[in-house]
């Protein structure tokens, strides 16, 4: 009996709430249902408790001729070496890597890990004989190397993962009349999330004291970040700026439930995922005009650029009590939802697989 | 400055309107900014994380203690919110006696915990560099014998 076909998936780290751990999910399912046989191996080190069933270890991947390895590439990791030595047909899924600038003084051994992955961005493009990327601007960025040409496959988003019941208690909390101003991302010092501080600082004290701002997402990404934006909160006395950590599933839920705008200042993003899980749930969305991010919205949404922290206030406040501007956000968010839902991501794959002649 | 909603353009309608409106808010109570080099934003300059702990502590040294000063306490708009707002204004009155008391046992405790730190830190610094400069002659001496 011949053996099937294998897609299997390399990533440096395997945790919850994870975009490309979630996005490993989803494609293997797909992969599988293709036809294929697919597994996910991830550094031990970097895998957390409830995923560690979900995948194998790095160490145990042997690829062969008439496999394919997926290397989700975002970061160093002993990952980039077992994929470059594979002989099965090399893909690189390039994530983007996060500028080291922005972890200089917060984290010296992250910014170390994503200069070197910066220096090897090239090596390993070249070692594959495919470059996939989330988005168009992930693709411009590599194909600026003068490697060759890579294709887009957008971040996959599943419904089925996202819609669970959402936690009763968060909902208790957070539920009523005041105005909550969400953010969901890992507390690292791309997301600029003291300009969403400096903003609210604003909009609470000018405009509506009934608000809270709601930070939900790893505080242990960047420890030094994450005090550095607790000291801005009391320097700024925000009592009302929440920060509540990582966030289960129906945690999730809850948050995007009560939200009633998201707002996302970050300065560098490949895609970002929750503008897409916040539109979904229905919340107005509102993003800085850069890296993926305009991708991800699609055309819904607002997008703003070179905003004050003032400006930015009042700009929440418009489109969260502004009835028609935030009607017209919704109708834009809809519409784009709908075109995701009708991704037909099984083809996608089919025909990326195809053109690798695999 | 540059707005789009739903993939149009309204920077020219939207500009206007948020600039206008920035300028005629009073901010109720909004603290007074501080020097940039007092600001918790001092941090984003570390080059380091030595640099980083040297600037952190210093913030920190000037944040010891619980501010005692009135704050704005908002209220809803008529009658109803007015008269909850004055009630909340008058237990704060009552409660502040306690609560000042209070506070400066949590400022005396919050000075010595960041002067524990800065003990430590300095001693630290001073173990460090005894040790380095005893490497280096070690080193030298090896070299020197070889």
């Amino acid at each position: 009996m011949s053996e099937k076909r294998r897609v299997d998936q390399l990533v440096a780290g395997f945790a919850d709430g994870d975009a490309i751990s979630g996005e490993a999910i989803l494609l293997r399912e797909h992969f599988r249902k293709l036809g294929f046989d697919s597994d996910i191996f991830a550094d031990p080190r970097h895998v957390t408790p409830r995923l560690r069933d979900q995948c194998r270890k790095l160490e145990d991947y042997a690829g062969r001729p008439g496999h394919a390895a997926l290397y989700h590439f975002s970061i160093g990791s002993p990952a980039t070496e077992i994929f470059r030595k594979t002989s099965a047909k090399k893909i690189m899924l390039y994530h983007n890597i996060t500028p080291p600038e922005f972890f200089r003084g917060f984290d010296d051994r992250v910014e170390q890990q994503l200069i070197t992955a910066r220096a090897e961005l090239k090596a390993v493009a070249e070692a594959s004989d495919a470059v996939w990327a989330d988005s168009r601007f992930n693709a411009d960025e590599v194909e600026a190397l003068g490697v060759r040409p890579a294709q887009v496959l957008p971040l996959l988003f599943s419904p089925q993962m996202f819609d669970v019941p959402p936690d009763a208690a968060v909902q208790a909390r957070f539920a009523g009349p005041m105005t909550n101003l969400l953010f969901v991302g890992r507390i690292a010092p791309n997301k600029r999330i003291e300009d969403l501080i400096q903003a609210f600082a604003w909009y609470s004290r000018a405009i509506n004291p009934f608000s809270r701002l709601l930070v939900v997402g790893s505080d242990r990404s960047c420890p030094r970040y994450y005090a550095m934006l607790r000291m801005l909160a009391g320097e700024l006395n925000l009592p009302n700026v929440c920060f509540e950590g990582f966030a289960s599933p129906e945690s999730l839920s809850a948050y995007y439930s009560v939200a009633g705008i998201f707002v996302c200042a970050s300065e560098h993003e490949g895609y970002c995922l929750p503008l897409v899980e916040a539109m979904y749930r229905k919340a107005p969305v509102m993003a800085r005009n850069i890296g993926g991010m305009p991708e991800a919205l699609g055309g819904a949404g607002v997008l703003y650029e070179d905003l004050t922290a003032q400006e930015l206030a009042e700009l929440i406040h418009q489109v969260t009590a502004n009835p028609v501007l935030r009607s017209e956000v919704l109708a834009s968010q809809e519409k784009r939802m709908k075109a995701i839902a009708a991704r037909d991501v099984e083809k996608e794959l089919n025909d990326l697989l195809q053109s690798l002649k695999f | 400055m540059k707005i789009q909603v739903a993939n149009q353009d309204r920077t020219a309608e939207l500009g206007a309107l948020l600039r206008q409106q920035a300028a005629s808010r009073r901010p109720s109570m909004l603290p007074p900014a501080l020097a940039p080099q007092h600001s918790a934003l001092a941090l984003r300059q570390a080059r380091n994380t030595a640099e980083y702990q040297s600037i952190l502590v210093n913030l920190i040294r000037i944040r010891r203690g619980i501010t005692t000063s009135d704050f704005s306490i908002p209220h809803k708009p008529g009658w109803k919110g007015s008269l909850l707002a004055g009630a909340r204004r008058f237990l704060w009155k009552l409660l502040r006696y306690q609560h000042d008391r209070m506070a400066f046992q949590q400022n005396v405790l919050n000075e010595l915990l960041i002067g524990a730190l800065e003990f430590e830190r300095e001693q630290r610094l001073a173990e460090t560099e005894a040790l380095r400069q005893r490497v280096d002659a070690l080193e030298r001496k090896q070299g020197g014998a070889s």
